[in-house]
């Protein structure tokens, strides 16, 4: 008797939940989240072709309107959009890209993606808008999955998830308030667009000013930090064993469905400092995997970008600013013309790389 | 770990579902004490100590009282044992204050103490207070068993901020052994779920405008200024009524009865009714414990009005360690003796019908609210700024209307709806199984509406 009332409560409570979300769908109130709000709009966008996704420093580094006109320039037409965020996490990212791909008709051309898993910003705040909205119970599932899997999880600082069961818990937390609606009012009162709002009138890209040098100059400690990790990568050090075959399998399932849905994988790694190392053991792993499969667009080695490095160019040590962007985007759209020309994309077909993703 | 932290839910359902486990009454008493000291660990272990201290010298005086010969001995241990209770909370709560304010007056170098305030020791000072006077009274026997005297202090529903239970409610409730068939869990779960709504959803929402109004004043108009206070006024009423509330139902489902601490106060025609209807059990053990030891009425008029006035001064003192407080009081106090003179002069001790209860009703509230105001600020320039603003009544910038008019016309529909029904009456009539439908279906309903970012008890700091 006592079961059946519980379950009866807890039926009461499930039926209205949904209820409620149906109602909040209906009104829109969900789709406010900025994250959801830009992959509305690249969706709805009239014939976006080009897909660019990673975290901050591709949100902040890549400028859609300088890709097309560098493509154009090569007669390539695309019309790309910039669907990165703020510390994009690798299953955020593969999330997005899934449903930007089988939401679109048609005709994707390339997806550029950059598969950060020293980012994990989703699963820091489980009362954000943004956690919310993504933690339903498949992307718990998958998520939860992806932090047991993984051989690292970075650790951020105080107040940021450390151990494994940290990650599992606001994931779920997160994924509890997806379906309770738990403060949802007050949650989605906080975050409407913000920084989102600036960009979705630049097709996802956000466009800062700021010169680095400025910064450099009225701090030191800052210059001094951003010329040391310049140095250390310039080495060219032994990197550490950071990313598991899990990890691999998951960018190269991704790829192997961009490439499903007739896209170009285009896998990035940005030229950056934070988690250099993690991005570093990645790409190798995935050179020796599949040598002769993924492109791949490593801008991670100072001294072969030595441009991208510059303080003028950046607006801190991990972003740019949009004289840098500009620069970066235009020498990967070049790239990407280049591969066209050469025939890269019609000969790397994953014969040695083979996925749990069926190609066809 | 407050009653709205998830934490809390696994606490207490962990504790529910051990404590109707065990089959043996003292033994689900001995579980309880340990799990009310968790709870109160969870808080700050490190004062586990002081209220073990304060448990001893409970549980020993009214032994020691009931063993001695004469009654001036008796009379001599029960000093001792309440100066020890009385010295435990004047070291810790109101040390630094007088300290610094006999500092300030003599225009001397203050050097204050970091003494940490402990959590709950102005509830439990008074308990503590309550069980040996009581035993001393002769109102109940002092008992020998250990555990029922630590319960009656550390029992963790009502722990941390009341209501103030007198040993007289707790302690014959202790010695009944609990049956499970014969608790109606829809009273309780019904309360609880009153309760949760006025803190999480309209003390938690009114909070932050309250809090950026208190914390800046300078910077908003009259306008805001009056909703603020009007704010607060619904804020620390839902967010302590609440309280109370869950406290009142936890206690029930675990067995035991708890009185009730609120009767719809902001509805009270003068301010003698609305002490009776504010923090009840507050009110009462002042009057219990130091109004009527004061003389009461017993000695004239005047006296009388003394003995209100002293003991509404410490009643304002024993809400924290600041003049703002005492003023508080202060002000209550008069307010107080104005009402037994309006009374005295129009010659009724019974509420006045028709126009004159109209103006009550509303002279009451502003006055209880205006004295929210000096309750609210953290010092008199503060209050000063606060005060000033009135000054300058346009419009308020603090929110916006729809948002303002949802959360007053929320609290007043809580208040009428707990006015007009009782959730007794409502419980017990609703059939088991929709009961538990119901039940699921409303918390679906408000939890959108709960504020994540849950501010503490306003009560705890007290």
């Amino acid at each position: 008797m006592k079961w059946r009332l519980v379950t009866l409560a807890l039926l009461g409570f499930f039926l209205t939940a949904a209820a409620v979300g149906y109602f909040f769908d209906e009104l829109g109130l969900r789709q406010r989240e900025g994250m959801h709000a830009k992959l509305a709009q690249a969706i709805k966008e009239p014939k976006i072709d080009t897909l660019l996704i990673g975290n901050s420093h591709l949100w902040l580094g890549l400028y859609p309107e300088v890709f097309d006109a560098t493509m154009a320039e090569r007669d390539i037409r695309t019309r790309s959009y910039n669907l990165s965020g703020g510390g994009l996490a690798f299953p955020e990212a593969d999330y997005l890209i899934r449903r930007a791909l089988n939401a679109a008709p048609c005709c994707f051309k390339y997806v550029v993606f950059e598969p950060a898993f020293f980012y994990n910003d989703v699963t820091h705040l489980p009362a954000s808008p943004r956690s919310v909205f993504f933690f339903d119970a498949d992307n718990a599932l998958k998520y939860s999955g992806f932090v047991l899997n993984a051989r690292v999880m970075s650790y951020r600082g105080p107040g940021m998830p450390r151990y494994r069961w940290d990650y599992l818990g606001n994931i779920w937390g997160a994924a509890f308030r997806h379906y309770t609606h738990f403060g949802f009012f007050h949650l989605y009162r906080q975050e409407v667009y913000s920084d989102y709002a600036t960009d979705m009138g630049h097709r996802g890209y956000f466009p800062v000013a700021a010169d680095f040098r400025e910064k450099m100059k009225e701090d030191p400690a800052i210059r001094k930090q951003f010329i040391n990790a310049v140095a250390s990568m310039s080495k060219s050090p032994t990197l550490p064993n950071l990313v598991s075959d899990d990890q691999v399998e998951r960018v190269l399932a991704l790829a192997a469905f961009i490439q499903k849905k007739g896209a170009e994988a285009i896998l990035l790694r940005a030229p950056i400092t934070a988690g250099w190392d993690l991005d570093g053991d990645l790409i190798r792993k995935i050179r020796e995997r599949c040598p002769d499969g993924l492109p791949i667009l490593d801008y991670g080695d100072p001294k072969a970008y030595p441009a991208l490095w510059k303080p003028a160019n950046r607006r801190d040590g991990d972003h740019f600013n949009t004289r840098g962007a500009a620069l970066w985007t235009r020498m990967i759209a070049e790239r990407i013309a280049d591969m066209e020309a050469d025939g890269t994309f019609k000969t790397a077909r994953w014969t040695s790389c083979p996925s749990k993703e069926p190609v066809q | 770990m407050i009653f709205t932290d998830v934490q809390f839910y696994f606490f207490f359902l962990a504790v529910f579902a051990v404590y109707w486990a065990i089959p043996w009454h003292e033994w689900r008493k001995r579980f309880l004490l340990g799990a009310s000291a968790v709870f109160y660990a969870a808080w700050d272990w490190r004062f586990l100590g002081l209220v073990g201290f304060v448990i001893v010298n409970t549980y020993l005086i009214p032994l020691l009282v009931a063993r001695a010969a004469g009654p001036k001995t008796r009379q001599g241990i029960l000093i001792v044992g309440i100066a020890v209770s009385l010295g435990v909370l004047g070291f810790f709560k109101y040390f630094n204050f007088f300290v610094d304010s006999f500092m300030e007056f003599f225009h001397l170098t203050s050097t204050t103490w970091k003494i940490l305030l402990p959590v709950g020791i102005s509830f439990y000072t008074f308990h503590s207070i309550s069980y040996m006077v009581d035993t001393w009274r002769g109102k109940i026997e002092p008992t020998r068993n250990f555990t029922d005297v630590a319960l009656y202090i550390l029992f963790f529903p009502q722990l941390v901020a009341g209501p103030i239970v007198r040993a007289t409610d707790l302690l014959p409730q202790m010695r009944v052994a609990k049956q499970f068939s014969a608790i109606d869990f829809r009273y309780p779960l019904l309360l609880f779920l009153v309760g949760y709504f006025k803190k999480a959803v309209v003390s938690d929402n009114l909070s932050p405008f309250v809090d950026s109004f208190f914390a800046a004043p300078a910077q908003y108009n009259g306008g805001d200024a009056l909703i603020a206070a009007l704010f607060y006024a619904a804020q620390i009423y839902c967010d302590f009524s609440g309280y109370t509330d869950m406290a009142i139902a936890v206690a029930a489902m675990l067995g035991y009865q708890l009185k009730p601490n609120f009767a719809h106060p902001y509805f009270a025609a003068n301010l003698i009714e609305f002490w009776r209807r504010w923090h009840i059990s507050l009110s009462s053990w002042l009057r219990d414990y130091l109004y009527i030891p004061l003389g009461g009425n017993r000695d004239g008029t005047l006296a009388q009005y003394r003995n209100i006035f002293i003991t509404m001064l410490l009643g304002g003192l024993w809400h924290g360690a600041n003049w703002t407080f005492v003023a508080w009081g202060g002000l209550h106090g008069l307010g107080l003796i104005v009402c037994h003179l309006w009374r005295k002069w129009r010659g009724t001790e019974r509420n006045d019908p028709g126009l004159y209860s109209v103006s009550g009703h509303a002279l009451t509230f502003l006055w209880v609210v205006f004295l929210w105001i000096i309750f609210r600020s953290p010092s008199f320039a503060n209050l000063e700024i606060v005060l000033s603003r009135f000054g300058d009544l346009s419009l308020p910038t603090l929110l916006n209307w729809s948002h303002a008019a949802i959360i007053v016309l929320t609290m007043l529909a809580t208040h009428i709806f707990s006015y007009r029904i009782s959730l007794q009456k409502v419980g017990e009539k609703i059939p088991v199984k929709l009961f538990a439908f119901g039940y699921g279906c409303a918390l679906a309903v408000i939890l959108p509406f709960v504020n994540p970012k849950a501010a503490p008890f306003i009560y705890f700091q007290f």
